[in-house]
């Protein structure tokens, strides 16, 4: 539904009338609350998830004055200050109680991010924190520390016609011991000045937080909603050095590396299944092929990088 | 008095320990690496810690971790048990053993 700004409005009222049903990081979920950018789904019979109102707390609950998780095995609970509070337990559900004048937008990304987060690492998936472009039959993953401009790298590939399985979360599957990336949300965040550079076919879903500069862009056209074969994986760093490098890890510092970058993992303590995540980012680890690229302090080019990366992905 | 009750006792020679449970360990292009999954930390060792820290999936005392680390290496035997003492002490203090 367009409002004529070429803006792609969320519902004003967090939860609607009705269920809504998506598919992505190969779970279905029925949910209360309507997400424009999850791809929609017809779900027969039980959704993996669900996402409901509920009360966690109830009128009388004072909310802490920052956000504070708490978490036990199964189960994590996560108290906002001023948006919600959200449970999510067992893999399978997430409550939500939206507190006095909690903002929609605000409460629809901690769920599209934290609280997808909390149902991963129950179910004991492995998420790694990073956008994932497809590149021929293959993808890779691209992770960084925050302010190296993932995003904006993200959609230099894009501009140049390749496709995406998502901009956030690299969600990663062993399908008969062949490591492959799950397509997750069509969803972009970048920040409002970067706007001008996107050249690929996208319809602007509003900010990622009333008074944030990012905004979250919808782009269908680009994205690859089955899996890929994951080929390798690339940690953007920024050096002291004056030329870009490839630097493969290798042992334990590629262990180390990947377990840094998983998804929301300092945030879970004793909520999710740590064996099992252990023994997939071990096996991630001895089939994949992990290369550092340091970058100098002044950054190049996103087109410039993006073409850098490409031709070394073609020639190794 | 409490503090007297907590305090480690002293590892010695016939002292047996195992690795602790929430250690969990791969190896990575002939690396190992070990996880506490208790504090989220995680530890690269040595070929020689390696082998301790494999021997160690089952009791052992540290005299016969001793025998074992001789047979694969030429050591001093003296060198050997102080070195393994100290290696033990060391994941002790960081709860990658527990002696039983």
């Amino acid at each position: 539904m367009d409002d004529g700004t070429g803006y792609l409005p969320a519902p004003a009222e967090l939860f609607s009338a009705g269920i809504h049903t998506y598919r992505a990081y190969g779970l279905t979920f029925s949910s209360e609350i309507c997400f424009p950018q999850w791809p929609d789904f017809s779900v027969t019979g039980e959704a993996d998830v669900s996402i409901r109102q509920g009360v966690i707390f109830g009128k009388n609950y004072t909310p802490p004055d920052s956000v504070q998780i708490e978490s036990s095995p199964g189960h994590v609970l996560l108290r906002g200050s001023q948006s919600a509070t959200i449970r999510v337990s067992g893999g399978n559900a997430i409550i939500v109680e939206q507190l006095p004048g909690g903002n929609p937008a605000v409460i629809r990304q901690i769920l599209s991010g934290w609280a997808l987060a909390g149902i991963f690492h129950q179910r004991g998936m492995m998420p790694l924190h990073g956008s994932v472009i497809c590149d021929g039959d293959a993808c890779f993953v691209l992770c960084a520390e925050s302010g190296i401009g993932k995003s904006t790298l993200a959609i230099a590939f894009l501009n140049a016609g390749h496709t995406y399985l998502d901009d956030n979360v690299a969600l990663i599957h062993f399908e008969k011991d062949i490591p492959c990336v799950i397509p997750g949300i069509p969803e972009i965040r970048l920040w409002e000045d970067a706007l001008q550079h996107v050249a690929f076919e996208h319809r602007v879903v509003g900010r990622v937080k009333p008074d944030v500069n990012k905004l979250a862009l919808l782009s269908r056209a680009n994205f690859k909603n089955e899996p890929v074969i994951l080929k390798r994986i690339f940690i953007l760093r920024r050096t002291q050095n004056p030329d870009i490098s490839f630097v493969p890890l290798i042992g334990a510092a590629k262990f180390k590396v990947l377990w840094e970058h998983v998804f929301c993992v300092r945030f879970m303590g004793d909520s999710g299944n740590k064996l099992s995540l252990f023994q997939n980012l071990k096996k991630l680890a001895s089939d994949i092929a992990c290369f550092e690229i340091r970058l100098p302090a002044e950054l190049p080019p996103p087109d410039k990088l993006r073409e850098i990366i490409h031709d070394f992905n073609i020639m190794h | 008095m409490q503090k007297e009750e907590k305090a480690m006792k002293p590892i010695t020679l016939d002292t047996i320990v195992k690795k602790s449970e929430d250690i969990f360990t791969g190896t990575i292009d002939d690396e190992m690496v070990a996880m506490s999954i208790a504090n989220g930390k995680y530890y690269q060792l040595n070929k020689t810690g390696s082998i301790i820290l494999s021997l160690l999936e089952n009791p052992h005392s540290i005299r016969e971790l001793c025998e074992t680390i001789q047979c694969h290496y030429r050591v001093d035997g003296g060198v050997c048990r102080e070195d393994i003492l100290e290696f033990i002490n060391e994941m002790a203090t960081l709860n990658m053993i527990s002696v039983i």
